[in-house]
């Protein structure tokens, strides 16, 4: 199936030179004007003016640059490309390689206001200055917060992503391979987590585990309560997986071969159910970020000023909105791109990789 | 009895594989059961190739499976080289198992999609605990997958045919004495198939090979088998050599399948095959048979012989009169 | 039918006793002693043990917990600690009401939006209609919540003026204005779940479209926007019945974000303000009531799904 996809993808119509290259031109000014309208909405027109008619500008821009991107990159390739796709991916690997490296760039002081003193309040986001995405009420630079704060959510989704897999795929399997008896009790287990809603299930699990105090104890703590509440869903998402695999064909003649029940599962079983189960971690990230980032909203996250998407957007919090928007937008922006992304991709991974195509759904 | 005889099991020799009287049931629900094979016996002997030849539902692919006890037959008796496999111990059912292997009809679905060529190949010689890598290459160049070439694919980088090829590489590696093969080629492109058979048939000869072939299509059986055993609902029609069969086709249900063919169709046009939940009283082709009579419906046929190594099993064919 | 009803009736038992155990332990797992947290540091040793004894902390969990189940199954949920205190069981039915009401406009209107779009997608399937529907729901759920919230706020409420936001009024103060209060968060709600709705009736549609009888109805000349509502989206209607049920679940959740941006006095910010100030028996009283409501809507959403669809049935039987 998966060579099919690809294969036809690769074939599609290839029209003219001219047209591509016209094309690519056209991508180069679509580009350009977006950016400009762009700049012209965020820096140029005055504060005062009606916001809902920079909302307009900004996305119009935004959606001007886009085309302009894919029309440049389709151009440039000869051919149709799924840049959104690959703009997802950029921009993931863009904000995992910031994070990491968080330390080593020039940021201007994300955590300490007394050094910041001298910085305006609340500025609006200039590329060309040293506070390219504007700064908070505390003076901080909301780049270097976001980027901050991207760690704590990449490393606790990741991290509940890992417990949740090496917890739930060996009992989901295991469900799927004992049958009967130890399948209706997992069951039973999984509806009983899944009857209380995974938000309303975090923050009672956030009251039993108290404020956490540290970046790490944080990670660890939200981590952990993530992947309890994710657990039903990889549990799941194993036990149908297993149960599709062993009537697959090539489990039947293992076994004809002579193999035992150890080797079916470890050779036949596990390198599959894992993988299928791993083509979902990002959707589930996805979905994982989004709640770590209510939690922190909600307050019962890492606290100020430690730096988390849904602290500074709660910090900033609704009297500063209609005043200054960005201290709400930027970290807000920040995350709807990873959530996007993290979806758009995890989709792609789903359908390649997940045995027999997408079954179970994630919500 | 619910068979329909064994007067065609050869006595003078002890046969490689022989099945007697052999009868599978699918579970549906609780408490229903559809019989898929109904009394079927027959014997191999060493080097022979018996064709099971039958329309979809016939009972061929269950008995297949239950010849390797995956899973076991829930009534007959199975035995390679004289040595019953019911009532053996697990442990001792894999060790057998080793002399009897089986290549399957999805030849795609037969691999894991996560290891190469090589480790495929190698996978039953694992199991045996016998790493050889150059026996493995050497089995991959007979099938005729070129291991610098193909060694480090996986299975969506190769066709059907190469998957099929594969799949014969990885069974022969662990030196099965007998083969069955399920409908090999069918899942095939018609191009490949007559590649795919021959492939079958040189190997059969150089490694002296028992083979248990089993297809719907009769033109491919008649380039590999040397004896034929015809199935309908479960049940045997005619079983004989081959070209006796092929000659004079004595049972309704055999003349059909091979006018069927000489017509250009791959098949017999199925007509109304009875539900298997309740299959017919009597003869089981008497649905669609044009000779059939109150007898036929009353009492199952028992096979008879017809000729020299030719066994059919009907009522009125060849005529009563002799 | 009765056969199917018992069998999910009796999947429900223990579903509920492992909730009521879970959210009983809420309260026992806590760090620390309860009883720390509401006397002073300055008090005597005999205030403690009275304290601990009128909590019923000194005795065994199992008798504990059966006492505390009896109180439950009466409907005592126990009294709060941190001040106001109140009965458990008053602050939740004060609360009720706004959840009850966000949650009926918000599957309403997800609904009512969702049904003509996934209509009209699997209709066009792969028009340029299609695909924007493809990423404006990919979009719609991406966004999170309080995202999604703040930025409605920002634009309809306070550059426009559309809605009035802030805080609540009770239907009593005037059912129009209680209306006008309760009608932005509630689009914040069914926006997400308008988008969850749209991709599954639409793949649902597609396939059901792809079957015998459809392809019949179409070969008989009928016009495909005709066959889509009256044929297929009938045993599609099946699966919106368990979707509202799901997303009933994802609702109460939803509804914790928006009623913290909208300041509404639902049952989320009670779990919510009780967690900050780690008032347990409130947030355990909360959970409880969230979860029961949840596991009684799924079942009685399963048990209609079974009555309208007799495949469901035959699947458990
Ligand atoms: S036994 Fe009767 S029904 Fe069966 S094949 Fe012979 S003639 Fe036909």
């Amino acid at each position: 199936m998966a060579s099919t996809t690809t294969l036809a993808e690769n074939v599609r119509t290839r029209p003219g030179l001219a047209w591509t290259s016209i094309r690519t031109w056209i991508g180069v000014a679509e580009t350009a004007l977006g950016v400009a309208l762009d700049y012209v909405a965020i820096s140029v027109i005055d504060r005062s003016e009606s916001a809902p008619l920079r909302v307009v500008f900004v996305l119009a821009g935004l959606v001007l640059a886009r085309r302009g991107i894919g029309d440049l990159v389709c151009g440039l390739a000869k051919r149709e490309v799924d840049v959104g796709l690959w703009l997802s991916v950029g921009w993931l690997v863009a904000l995992v390689v910031a994070a990491t490296l968080a330390g080593l760039l020039p940021f201007s002081d994300y955590i300490d206001p007394s050094k910041s003193l001298t910085v305006a309040q609340f500025m609006t986001p200039n590329l060309f200055s040293a506070h390219p995405l504007g700064t908070d009420g505390l003076s901080l630079d909301l780049l270097a917060r976001c980027v901050y704060g991207a760690r704590v959510s990449i490393l606790t989704s990741a991290l509940a992503v890992v417990l949740s897999v090496a917890v739930g795929v060996p009992i989901g399997a295991l469900a799927a391979l004992r049958g009967r008896a130890f399948d209706h009790v997992v069951n039973i287990l999984t509806d009983s987590m899944l009857s209380v809603p995974a938000l309303v299930l975090l923050i009672a699990l956030a009251t039993i585990a108290g404020r956490p105090k540290s970046v790490a104890a944080a990670v660890l703590e939200d981590g952990i309560g993530l992947a309890i509440v994710t657990l039903p869903t990889v549990l799941r998402l194993a036990r149908s997986f297993t149960s599709k695999l062993i009537s697959e064909e090539f489990v039947f003649v293992s076994r004809a071969l002579g193999a035992t029940n150890t080797r079916i599962v470890l050779h036949d079983l596990t390198p599959n159910v894992l993988l299928s189960v791993s083509s979902y971690a990002l959707v589930l990230a996805a979905v994982l970020i989004v709640a770590e980032g209510s939690l922190s909203f909600l307050g019962l996250g890492l606290q100020p000023p430690q730096p988390t998407w849904g602290n500074m957007m709660a910090q900033a919090g609704i009297s500063d909105l209609s005043l200054h928007p960005f201290a709400i937008l930027v970290p807000g922006t920040f995350m709807f791109l990873t959530v996007f992304s993290l979806n758009r991709v995890g989709e792609r991974a789903r359908s390649a990789f997940a045995a027999g195509g997408s079954v179970v759904s994630v919500t | 009895m619910a068979g329909v005889g064994e007067i065609h099991l050869r006595r003078d020799e002890t046969p490689v594989l022989s099945v007697r009287n052999l009868v599978v049931q699918h579970r549906l629900r609780r408490r229903s059961f559809v019989e898929a094979v109904s009394g079927v016996s027959f014997d191999v002997l060493h080097g022979e190739t018996l064709a099971l030849v039958g329309e979809s539902g016939s009972g061929k692919s269950s008995t297949a499976r239950a010849v390797i006890q995956l899973p076991p037959p829930t009534g007959g008796e199975v035995a390679l080289f004289g040595r019953e496999l019911q009532g053996v111990s697990p442990e001792e059912l894999r060790q057998l198992r080793r002399k009897l292997q089986i290549i399957v009809q999805d030849p795609v679905g037969a691999l894991n999609p996560l290891k190469r060529v090589r480790q495929l190949a190698a996978e039953g010689l694992e199991v045996w605990s016998d790493r050889d890598p150059e026996k493995v290459d050497a089995m991959l160049t007979a099938v005729g997958l070129d291991p610098e070439i193909y060694a480090a694919r996986r299975r969506r980088e190769l066709s059907g045919g190469q998957c099929q090829r594969l799949c014969i590489a990885r069974a022969l590696l662990i030196g099965p004495e007998m083969l069955i093969c399920d409908e090999p080629v069918s899942a095939l492109d018609v191009s490949i198939q007559a590649q795919i058979v021959e492939l079958l048939r040189e190997l059969q000869g150089s490694m002296g090979l028992s083979m248990l072939f089993i297809s719907h299509d009769l033109r491919i059986v008649k380039s590999i088998a040397s004896r034929v055993l015809v199935l309908y609902m479960g049940r045997v029609c005619e079983v004989g050599d081959a070209d006796a069969l092929y000659s004079s086709p004595t049972h309704p249900y055999t003349k059909l399948l091979i006018e069927a063919v000489e017509g250009g169709a791959i098949e017999a046009d199925p007509g109304e095959i009875p539900s298997a939940l309740e299959p017919p009283s009597g003869c089981r082709f008497r649905t669609r048979c044009p000779a059939a009579d109150a007898r036929c419906v009353a009492e199952v046929p028992q096979l008879r012989q017809v000729g020299d190594d030719h066994f059919v099993a009907c009522h009125h064919f060849p005529d009563e009169a002799r | 039918m009765i056969r199917y009803i018992t069998f999910r009736l009796m999947f429900a038992i223990p579903v509920l006793f492992l909730v009521s155990v879970g959210t009983f332990l809420l309260v026992y797992l806590v760090p620390g002693n309860p009883v720390d947290h509401i006397i002073g540091p300055n008090s005597t040793h005999a205030q403690y043990l009275q304290i601990q004894r009128q909590l019923g902390l000194d005795r065994p969990v199992l008798v504990r917990y059966w006492e505390w189940l009896s109180k439950v199954l009466q409907g005592n949920l126990g009294i709060n600690l941190v001040p106001p205190v109140e009965s458990v069981r008053t602050r939740i039915i004060q609360a009720l009401p706004v959840n009850i009401e966000l949650t009926i406009i918000a599957l309403v209107l997800g609904l009512v939006v969702s049904i003509p779009l996934a209509v009209f997608s699997a209709y066009k399937e792969n028009s340029v209609f299609d695909r924007l529907i493809g990423v404006g729901t990919i979009a719609a759920i991406s966004i999170p919540t309080f995202l999604l919230a703040l930025v409605l706020v920002l634009l309809v409420a306070i550059d426009w003026h559309l809605f009035p936001i802030g805080q609540w009024v009770r239907p009593s103060g005037g059912w129009l204005t209680n209306l006008r209060y309760a009608l932005l968060p509630s689009i914040v709600l069914a926006i997400g779940e308008a988008a969850i709705f749209t991709r599954l009736l639409r793949s649902e549609l597609l396939e059901t479209l792809n079957e015998d009888y459809i392809l019949a109805a179409r070969a008989k000349g009928m016009s495909s926007l005709h066959i889509l509502f009256r044929e297929a989206l009938r045993p599609s209607s099946f699966s919106l019945v368990t979707l509202s049920g799901l997303s009933i679940g994802r609702l109460i959740g939803g509804s914790i974000i928006a009623e913290q941006v909208f300041s509404l006095p639902g049952i989320g910010s009670i779990i919510v303000n009780a967690a900050q100030q780690s008032d347990y028996p409130l947030v355990q009283g909360g959970v409880l009531v969230v979860a029961v409501v949840y596991v009684t809507s799924s079942l009685i959403v399963d048990v209609v799904h079974g009555v309208i669809d007799p495949r469901v049935r035959r699947r458990h039987g």
